[in-house]
């Protein structure tokens, strides 16, 4: 089987070396590394881009509790100066919103950590909203299904497509009668750029 | 960005309101990019008659979820509405079982056996 090595002595491998081998397998020893500088990817079979370290990737949450947004059937849009960005690399997510800074698939993700629930709380629906589409992601019973406790936490995720300057937010609405739920500190918003 | 009424209908066609998504674009070439993205696809839903943009599909699937919802079966309705389990738990430990039992037989009047 042909091998490369890098010797860390400026090795230089031409495309078309490669490509001249017989054997179908590059090992990289262990304690050498690859690096890729085409933007830090890694482009394969097919096209595909594999995203590097510098793509779109974002995690945030709620400074403070947001009180009484919901529960009585109002639509609550999770969008504001009320996050704190843990992460934000491209400086894609502004106040709630991401906007995809180039087309591909991304997975975007939330959690929710709703308070003040009582049994005049039945449905309850979470969405994550796209340019594109939106994600029903959840349409439950939300009392019941939380076994009649006041706070619950719950966690969805969506692969999507998303070109360029696509944007993507969570609503969050429950129903039927007291506007009394809150969306607490632990409630999240994330994504990245998967390929 | 000033949209020609093509781009504006190609636009609309994906995004709920194409103006607006063209207003927050961060670049021209990402609005002329996304509307050669989906010009056939909007070309080809016209085409085939009884046209709906993103806004009217959205709003015809709200209003077929929500349906779904107000026309479920009974039994449905009922397990939406009984009492929930930890409200059992206790109505079983506080020896309240009367009082759940009422409850239950609101639901069971209110969601009759067959009905929708």
């Amino acid at each position: 089987m042909p091998q490369i090595d890098f010797d860390g002595a400026n090795s230089l491998v031409k495309t078309d070396k490669i490509q001249g081998q017989s054997g179908t397998t590059v090992t990289v020893p262990t304690g050498h590394t690859v690096a890729i500088t085409d933007a830090g990817r890694l482009t394969v079979a097919g096209g595909a881009v594999l995203a590097g370290p510098t793509d779109a990737k974002f995690l945030a949450k709620i400074t403070s509790g947001q009180a009484n947004v919901t529960g009585d059937n109002t639509l609550y849009t999770a969008t504001g100066a009320i996050w704190t960005e843990t992460f934000d690399t491209g400086s894609d997510f502004v106040n709630g919103t991401f906007t995809a800074p180039e087309t591909g698939k991304y997975i975007l993700g939330c959690l929710i950590q709703a308070d003040g629930l009582t049994s005049n709380h039945t449905r309850s629906s979470l969405k994550i909203v796209t340019s594109n589409r939106s994600f029903w992601v959840m349409d439950r019973h939300i009392w019941n299904e939380g076994a009649g406790v006041s706070q619950v936490r719950f966690t969805e995720c969506v692969v999507c497509d998303m070109d360029a300057s696509d944007t993507a937010y969570i609503t969050f609405q429950v129903t039927a009668t007291d506007k009394h739920v809150d969306v607490q500190v632990d409630t999240s918003f994330y994504g990245a750029l998967l390929a | 960005m000033k949209l020609t009424q093509r781009q504006l209908k190609v636009l609309n066609h994906v995004v709920v309101n194409g103006q607006e998504w063209a207003d927050n674009a961060k670049k021209e070439s990402s609005v002329l990019a996304k509307v050669a993205k989906y010009e056939s696809a909007y070309d080809e839903a016209v085409a085939k008659g009884n046209y709906l943009n993103r806004q009217q599909r959205d709003d015809e699937e709200a209003r077929l979820i929500q349906e779904r919802y107000d026309n479920a079966p009974w039994n449905i309705k009922r397990e939406r509405d009984y009492p929930s389990l930890l409200e059992c738990v206790h109505a079983i430990l506080d020896g309240e079982l009367d009082a759940l039992q009422a409850k239950r037989k609101i639901v069971k009047e209110r969601h009759p056996k067959g009905g929708n």
